[in-house]
């Protein structure tokens, strides 16, 4: 049933990797900031609110470490073909399936159980006869898809898209909670129902077990033609239908100013437009293709809009939703520089990989073009992506709330974030292609939030009641920084040494 | 003599154009058999057939003198006698050499102290002793491809599928890859099925050669079979003297075969038929130039693309 030397070794690789905890940490974070406004205001005192927590939010959590612990268990040794090897060797295919799952589920579970214990002693969570309950249900429901995924993981091409079935998984919830919202049913459960819903999720589970365990073949496993073949198709189809739409005037417009052929050109004289374009087009293209940042931004904001709702009558709206204001930047702040580090360090590490940055390097581009223009599309892309999707989910969920926003104070808060998300991107971006070792950018990535804390103190100092001048001191020591590690890193062979030490 | 490898029509269609087809040969037990073709010709795809990773759509495989059915559970047993080197070949990149190796070690069943020696016999042997204990992820490409060898070897199979072993590997690796196979095939009865692009090693190693295309076996045999089996016979003279373009044409008539001149300094005769050496030195002797070097046997570079051009 399990191979225990392979168990071993996969969770090895799982536990013992700082990569794989640091994506975890990012998502520990978001949730953190969740949990501690749901406790501001008051929730965490009720029974009733902690198993909604648990089994709703606790699923969410679940996915999202499967997206983590799915990737380093089944997607990338299918990428590396580690997986063929493990194949041909005497170890049946359904011990190899089961021995990954149970390694995922292990990951899942002390990240999980991390979660409620740290909840439980700073959030004061009541350890009840129903918690259990609750946690048996999320275990069981999160098992449930686990062995879903695994089994839809083995069958796919790339990472990208088992994040994006989790994705969608986790946006399922979202939708299930908001329409339950609406009809105003009553989502606080108790514990005969908890009983009841653990029961039925444990079938589940057990179903789910049943469809996992049906036979799989090899052969599922290691074609590689099954997405080009898809893709061929879809993009066929794209050409035939789309060729019409490319003479529209707004695409031509589009094309223009986002070159195709930007490293192709000719004209010297448009190098530099054209390449800082090229970067920038590619580079939110490829960040909006990473489902991550949608999880990130749909994630922590949801619960907390919806669980509010349960327990509002002790408080007045007015007040809930000045709370809910003073989170907004730092929750806000948190997302944008978890989706910032994903997408920077994913996109680059692959450039690298497939030495894609030498080759861009080796082009009339320049290095400067190369940060500058990649790093401006991450930030376009991510920023976008995330302040649509919490202020949709805001919109939608909780109109009270939004329309808080919709002020000048609201749009300042938008500004300062906009400039935020630039630096940030910035920074990784020059963590990743400039700085020899990636491990840099993860120790950053804990840095930056105690950075930016401490200059947000040192411009208080100047005690000033306009908010403009504040922001604008902080921001002006922030670039000071960034500038100097700029001139401090940023050449093109510098790029080009720190590619070839890097070891991805 | 029991065959390591007995193949016989085995098919493997994706697509009506894709795949292999109509696949019939062997592999004694010792023998290194080459598979060589174009990209896409259906080198992995027989691989992974003849390893169970692929499900044949006809055919039969018979791996020691018995049949198997390789996508079957029972195929599983048989896999401690098989070796495999897949291309570009994946490790977990986190964890050492050492542990990479341990992991396999004891899928394939070589465990304890066993393992101890033998992975550091065949470390040592690879040149990767020294690197034991790092992270695979620091590896370079020739180093992976050192490793799964290591790791294809570890548990003494019978038989070792190679699918492009030299890719990434140094001169010095190189010859390292190809003393290891010889001996093993020599000295401890080894099979070898290698699939390579690197004709030159091909040719220093290989026992029989097959050439794919589109799938079909094209031409297969040994070395010496293939050079006597192809359509047109080229040779190569180095002349004396610089030969003017009248004795060139009388020569052409005279030997019944093509004769041009590469440079100043070579001529190329090609005919239909073998040509006897004593006959073109004679026939330039009455012209009074003397051959100085002969070349006439083809090598499986000019083999291998006579062999595609012919229909």
């Amino acid at each position: 049933m399990i191979n225990r030397a392979l168990l071993k070794s996969e969770l090895e690789e799982l536990f013992a990797n700082p990569v794989s905890w640091f994506q975890a940490i990012g998502f520990h974070a978001a949730m953190f900031i969740a949990l501690s406004f749901l406790v501001l205001i008051g929730a965490g005192k009720k029974q009733d609110f902690w198993n909604s927590y648990v089994l709703f939010s606790g699923t969410a959590f679940w996915l999202m470490m499967t997206i983590v612990s799915a990737s380093y268990i089944f997607t990338k040794p299918k990428i590396s073909r580690t997986m063929d090897a493990l194949l041909v060797s005497p170890m049946p295919v359904a011990e190899f399936m089961n021995t990954g799952i149970l390694a995922c589920a292990l990951f899942n579970t002390v990240n999980l159980v991390m979660h409620f214990l740290i909840a439980m002693r700073y959030m004061h969570l009541p350890m009840a006869m129903q918690t259990g309950l609750a946690l048996a249900g999320c275990f069981s429901l999160g098992m449930a898809l686990l062995f879903v995924l695994a089994r839809l993981a083995l069958n796919m091409d790339s990472g990208e898209q088992l994040n994006g079935y989790i994705a969608l998984c986790i946006m399922a919830l979202i939708i299930f909670l908001a329409l339950c919202n609406t009809l105003r049913v009553d989502m606080r459960i108790s514990a005969p129902q908890l009983a009841a819903l653990s029961v039925i999720l444990l079938a589940v589970f057990i179903a789910s077990f049943k469809f996992a365990s049906r036979k799989i073949e090899k052969e599922e496993i290691v074609r590689e033609d099954k997405g080009t073949a898809r893709m061929s198709k879809a993009s066929a189809y794209c050409r035939r239908n789309l060729s019409a739409f490319a003479e529209n005037p707004a695409v031509k417009l589009w094309q223009a100013l986002f070159p195709r052929n930007a490293l192709r050109t000719n004209d010297s004289a448009k190098y530099g437009r054209n390449n800082f374009l090229f970067f920038m087009r590619q580079a939110s293209f490829a960040t909006l293709k990473i489902p991550f940042i949608y999880v990130v931004a749909a994630l922590p904001v949801w619960p907390a809009i919806w669980l509010t709702d349960l327990h509002a009558e002790e408080m007045s709206a007015a007040s809930l939703a000045l709370d809910f204001a003073g989170m907004m930047p730092g929750l806000l702040t948190l997302l944008l520089l978890i989706s910032i580090y994903q997408c920077a360090t994913q996109i680059f590490t692959e450039d690298k990989r497939n030495n894609i940055v030498s080759e861009f390097l080796c082009s009339p581009a320049t290095g400067h073009q190369l940060v500058l223009g990649k790093a401006l599309g991450i930030a376009i892309a991510v920023f976008a992506v995330t302040i649509a999707i919490v202020f949709a989910e805001l919109a939608v969920l909780k109109p009270v709330f939004f329309a808080m926003f919709i002020n000048a104070a609201g749009f300042l808060m938008l500004a300062r974030l906009s400039v935020l998300t630039i630096i940030f991107s910035l920074f990784f971006t020059l963590c990743v292609l400039a700085v020899k070792d990636r491990r840099f950018a993860n120790i950053a990535l804990l840095g930056v939030p105690f950075l930016q804390w401490a200059i947000a103190k040192a411009a208080n100092l100047a005690h000033s009641p306009d908010m403009l001048r504040r922001y604008s001191v902080e921001y002006g020591i922030m670039i000071c920084i960034w500038l100097a590690l700029y001139v401090l890193y940023l050449s093109k062979r510098r790029i080009l040494e720190a590619e070839s030490a890097l070891h991805i | 003599m029991i065959k390591a490898l007995e193949v016989a029509n085995l098919t493997k269609k994706y697509t009506p154009q894709a795949g292999v087809e109509n696949l019939s040969f062997s592999i004694a037990s010792g023998e290194v058999l080459a598979y060589i073709g174009h990209n896409g010709a259906g080198k992995t795809t027989t691989i992974r057939t003849l390893l169970g990773l692929l499900k044949s759509d006809s055919g039969e495989i018979k791996y020691f003198g018995k049949r198997y059915d390789t996508y079957a559970g029972d195929f599983d047993a048989l896999r401690g006698q098989l070796g495999v080197c897949l291309d570009n070949p994946g490790f977990y990149p986190n964890l050492s050499a050492l542990k990479n190796l341990a992991l396999f070690g004891e899928l394939y069943g070589v465990c304890g102290a066993e393992f101890s020696s033998r992975a550091e016999e065949l470390l040592k042997k690879m040149a990767l002793h020294h690197v034991r204990n790092d992270r695979v992820q620091t590896f370079s490409k020739g180093m992976r491809q050192k490793l799964a060898l290591v790791r294809a070897m570890l548990h003494k199979p019978k038989l070792i599928f190679l699918d492009e072993p030299m890719t990434g590997l140094d001169p010095a690796a190189r010859v390292l890859m190809r003393e290891t196979v010889r001996e093993l095939a020599k000295e401890q009865g080894v099979s070898f099925f290698l699939a390579s692009h690197d004709l030159n090693e091909v040719e220093q190693l290989a026992d029989n050669i097959i050439i794919l295309e589109k799938g079909r076996i094209k031409q297969k045999g040994t070395l010496a079979e293939l050079q006597n089996a192809r359509s047109v016979f080229s040779y190569t003279l180095v002349p004396d003297k610089p030969v003017s373009p009248e004795v060139l044409e009388k020569l052409r008539s005279v030997l019944a075969c093509a004769v041009s001149e590469t440079d100043a300094s070579r001529i190329n005769l090609s005919a239909t038929t073998p040509v006897k050496l004593a006959r073109v030195v004679a026939e330039f002797a009455k012209e009074n130039i003397e051959i100085l070097e002969f070349h006439s046997a083809m090598n499986l570079e000019q083999i291998y693309f006579e062999s595609l051009r012919r229909e």
